[in-house]
């Protein structure tokens, strides 16, 4: 008897990806090498495009039929999967490759019951039916979910979004896989819950399993990964051990990567290399908002909903808060936490139970004596001086209009000016937000997500409001064009003095952009006061917890890059 | 989907799907609104039927070319209730079906239940086969064409096309001419088992099929384009068992609400095999009833097309529920 060696799970030299289409091959993973060994973590970095799902689909045979694969050598798991057949690539996949996509909402058989899902496994391996049931559960209990019985039971919509995650992490670990490829694993979950999962993830690495993580966000792979390689273009640009690519990067993409991670260190500095933009003066329109009184107030928001059990709920729960002119508001809170809530209702678009808003010192939403009083005809000739940018913009837009005709239309509703003076507004709109005058004629659909947000917040700023509302403005992007946005954002706020009300489950952003911090939980306000106290001396336990569950980075070495990258000077619209 | 809209209730304790006082809530008010239905379709016809021009006596004493004594014609109006308002005479109708009596027809001088009832079985018989054939073939064309290299996509998508744009009686034709004139496979004509259903059947379905082909080709399209498909194919499951058990379920959700639909409408497009094929049903009835100017069975027949279809929309409700269960518990996971 020998005791078995340790073999590496994975072996690539030069995988080249190319993808046919009527237009000739399109190059998506070029000379890539690598190699992962057992009880080993590696993280692939990359926007985007970059190439890094393309490369996870290879390593289980699960590419699109016009992709051609080539490489020097491509061994997994001992053989060589340029040469498996398709009978030999099923035998693989599940056994002994486990692959975790994002969401387990749209992941998991939306039509079928966790359970139903993880037995599929089992079955299309041979496990016999007596078996089965007991280890569905099992699975589910060692991804961390309660109750499995129950829980196999239900379908993945009618878990929380950790469980889901969990139950997605059962189906592809249930027959004990030598690899595990996680494609974006934590990326739509609230915090608290990303860490859970990065936790998961880490155990099955201390089981001696081979790990794959893929993300666009450096602070969550620090957490996890061994080894880093950052994709760019198709092309890793930089690899190594974690803590030396993150302490001492090397390329200038890897820096930029890391730069672009929004937190405390970064506040008033800039996250992106792109230039500054110009906007010329503040607002022009004449309007009541009084500039010196609090550019929104809301006084003990009450709002309640009925339960389907008859019950009322309270979603907002005296809710107060000051936004100061010119400065950013930042509200945290865990999904269900009642910041949607809190956010229509100081948009002026749901009426509280009680409480009241004022808007620059104006009577908002909501009167001392009762609600109802201010009503919509007093609200109207008002509503330009308050505008919201959606966490996702396409949705926001008319897919039909062009570019300028998503800003004309928000001109039109201002009554401003001719529609010649419209058009010409709706450019210089588009300088405002950095974007190039040829964009001008496009679709929304046509435009990257960074692009789109630019051209949500040109529309946000076309009545030139005072106070923005961002309802995570950030969060559908990569962090490295969530970067460039948020730059933008302080630009237009130093320049044009408008008051930010910042909502986002994301306390690294937070704590990049905001003066003041609301923390919600279940409605309430669990606790408020100055970004620079509360997050460095939290004092409720919740606060703490959240921000234990942020992924830290680890400190920086190299601090030149940053001060030549402010030094950018405005470009006005190109 | 993001974080931010994910359910509010994340972390609760676990729910059942739903629970048994919403379903028989949601049962309860669907059949008032089939009633409501039924008595608005029943209420319509009768008042558009009065509307027509032409006295029902005419009808009744079998035609214009006979010349009846102002007696004779007197008596009838006041046998058939005819001298009464109209108001009471719909009234007196009403009552009629809820005891069960359609009247009598005009023409036969017989209960009109007498005439229309028999007729019912061959025509749900003829419309039943037809949707199972239509699904059939619109099934086939989902699992052998789709998603199966541009060519066969083409192949299936034009067949579609071609099948929906098929008027039936030109397919009715067609079949009659090849199956069972030429071949000598299928009888002609008549009523004789299943052997005499499946042409007329066929003529019905091949239009259907290609309107169903059409729905369930793009969500299932939709479907393995999903991510839990690709989950699926990270399992182990072959291409074969993906379709099957993951794309297929998605695909035919919308196929079972055109059926409702489709179950309606047959019912009445029946007449043209009924007629091509010579055999009975209510189809025949209503298009002889309507040139008799027979207003008794004319009504009764719209009642029982009526009637089918809610029953069909109950079924296909359940259906749907049973097949997405995510419908039923909609209303207690929000």
């Amino acid at each position: 008897m020998t005791t078995p060696v340790q073999h590496p799970l994975l072996t690539i030299d030069n995988l080249n990806v190319s993808f046919s289409t009527p237009r000739g091959p399109v190059h998506v993973v070029r000379d890539l090498s690598l190699a992962l060994a057992p009880g080993q973590a590696l993280a692939l970095v990359g926007e985007s495009g970059s190439g890094k799902t393309v490369t996870a689909r290879t390593l289980v045979g699960l590419n699109a039929p016009n992709a051609r694969v080539t490489a020097d050598r491509l061994d997994v798991l001992g053989q060589d999967a340029t040469r498996l057949s398709e009978r030999r690539w099923r035998a693989l996949r599940g056994k002994d490759i486990g692959y975790v996509l994002q969401d387990a909402l749209v992941s998991l058989d939306p039509l079928r019951t966790v359970g139903q899902e993880i037995d599929e496994a089992l079955r299309a391996h041979g496990v016999r039916r007596a078996e089965r049931q007991e280890r569905i559960h099992a699975a589910l209990r060692d991804a961390g979910i309660p109750d499995p019985e129950v829980r196999a039971r239900q379908r993945s919509n009618e878990l929380s979004g950790g469980l889901r995650q969990r139950a997605l992490i059962a189906q592809a670990t249930v027959l004990d896989p030598r690899l595990v490829i996680a494609d974006e694993p934590t990326t739509a979950l609230d915090a608290t819950v990303q860490a859970q999962i990065l936790d998961l993830l880490a155990g099955l690495k201390e089981q001696g399993r081979g790990l794959i993580l893929i993300s666009h966000d450096l602070a969550v792979v620090s957490r996890l990964a061994d080894e880093i390689a950052v994709m760019q273009h198709g092309r890793i640009v930089e690899s190594g051990r974690a803590a030396e690519v993150l302490g001492n990067p090397q390329h200038a993409y890897t820096r930029q990567l890391i730069d672009a991670v929004p937190s405390a260190a970064g506040r008033g500095t800039r996250l992106s290399s792109v230039p500054r933009v110009a906007v010329g003066t503040a607002p022009s329109r004449t309007s009541a908002f009084a500039a010196e009184a609090p550019a929104l107030e809301a006084r003990t928001l009450v709002k309640t909903y009925p339960a389907p059990d008859g019950a009322r709920r309270t979603v907002v729960d005296h809710v107060s808060f000051t936004l100061q002119p010119g400065t950013t508001l930042g509200i945290v809170g865990e999904s269900g936490s009642g910041k949607s809530t809190t956010a229509r209702i100081a948009l002026g678009l749901t009426e509280p139970d009680a409480g009241t808003v004022t808007l620059g010192g104006l009577s908002w939403m909501g009167h001392p004596d009762g609600p109802g009083i201010v009503t919509e005809a007093v609200r109207r000739p008002h509503r330009p001086d308050i505008q919201l940018v959606n966490q996702d913009p396409l949705s926001s837009f008319d897919p039909r209009f062009s570019v300028q005709r998503v800003l004309t239309d928000a001109l039109d509703a201002g009554a401003v000016g001719s529609p010649h003076e419209r058009e010409d507004r709706a450019a210089e709109l588009l300088g405002q937000v950095g974007l190039p005058l040829d964009l001008i004629h496009r679709r929304p659909l046509t435009l990257s997500g960074g692009q789109r947000q630019r051209v949500a917040i040109a529309r946000a700023l076309a009545l030139q409001p005072r106070v923005l509302l961002l309802d995570e403005p950030v969060s559908a992007l990569d962090v490295s064009i969530q970067a460039q946005v948020l730059d933008l954002l302080a630009d237009l706020q130093e320049q044009l003095h408008l008051s930010y009300l910042f909502i986002s489950h994301d306390l690294g952003v937070i704590h990049h952009v905001a003066d003041h911090v609301l923390v919600l939980k279940d409605g309430r306000v669990v606790e408020s006061g100055d970004a620079s106290t509360l997050f460095v001396a939290p004092t409720t336990a919740y606060t703490r917890a959240l921000l234990d569950a942020v992924p830290a980075m680890p400190v920086r070495t190299s601090s030149a890059a940053g001060s030549t990258r402010t030094a950018h000077t405005s470009e006005g619209a190109a | 989907m993001t974080a931010s809209t994910a359910p509010l209730t994340a972390g609760a304790a676990p729910r059942t799907t739903t629970t048994a006082g919403a379903t028989g809530r949601a049962i309860t008010r669907r059949v008032a609104g089939s009633v409501l239905v039924l008595w608005a379709s029943v209420t319509l016809t009768f008042f558009v039927l009065r509307l027509t021009p032409g006295d029902p006596i005419t009808a009744i004493l079998g035609g214009a070319g006979s010349a009846p004594s102002e007696e004779t014609v007197a008596a009838l109006r006041a046998e058939y209730g005819l001298d009464q308002p109209v108001i009471v005479q719909y009234l007196g109708y009403l009552g009629g079906l809820l005891r069960g009596d359609f009247g009598t027809s005009y023409v036969f001088q017989v209960p009109v239940w007498d005439i229309v009832g028999p007729q019912i079985l061959p025509t749900l018989q003829l419309a039943g086969l037809a949707l199972v054939f239509a699904w059939g073939l619109a099934l086939t064309f989902t699992l052998l064409t789709v998603g199966r290299g541009r060519v066969l996509d083409g192949v299936g998508r034009s067949v579609e096309v071609l099948f929906a744009s098929l008027p039936a009686f030109w397919v009715g034709i067609m079949l009659a001419v090849v199956f069972a004139v030429t071949l000598g496979w299928f009888p002609v004509a008549g009523d004789d088992g299943f052997v005499s259903l499946v042409l007329p059947a066929l003529s019905l379905a091949i239009p259907l099929s290609g309107f169903i082909a059409q729905v369930t080709r793009s969500s299932f399209e939709d479907a393995l384009a999903q991510p839990f498909v690709l989950s699926a194919r990270a399992r182990g499951l072959g291409d074969t068992a993906v379709r099957i058990t993951h794309a297929l379920r998605h695909a035919i959700l919308p196929g079972i609400t055109l059926s409702a639909w489709a179950v309606g409408s047959l019912m009445s497009s029946a007449v043209v095999a009924e007629i091509i094929f010579a055999r009975p049903g209510l189809g025949r009835s209503l298009v002889d009833a309507i040139t008799n100017r027979d207003l008794p069975i004319t009504l009764a027949v719209v009642v029982v097309i009526a009637a089918v279809y809610i029953l069909v929309n109950l079924a296909v409700d359940v259906l749907y529920r049973v097949v997405d269960p995510r419908t039923s518990s909609k209303g207690s996971a929000a």
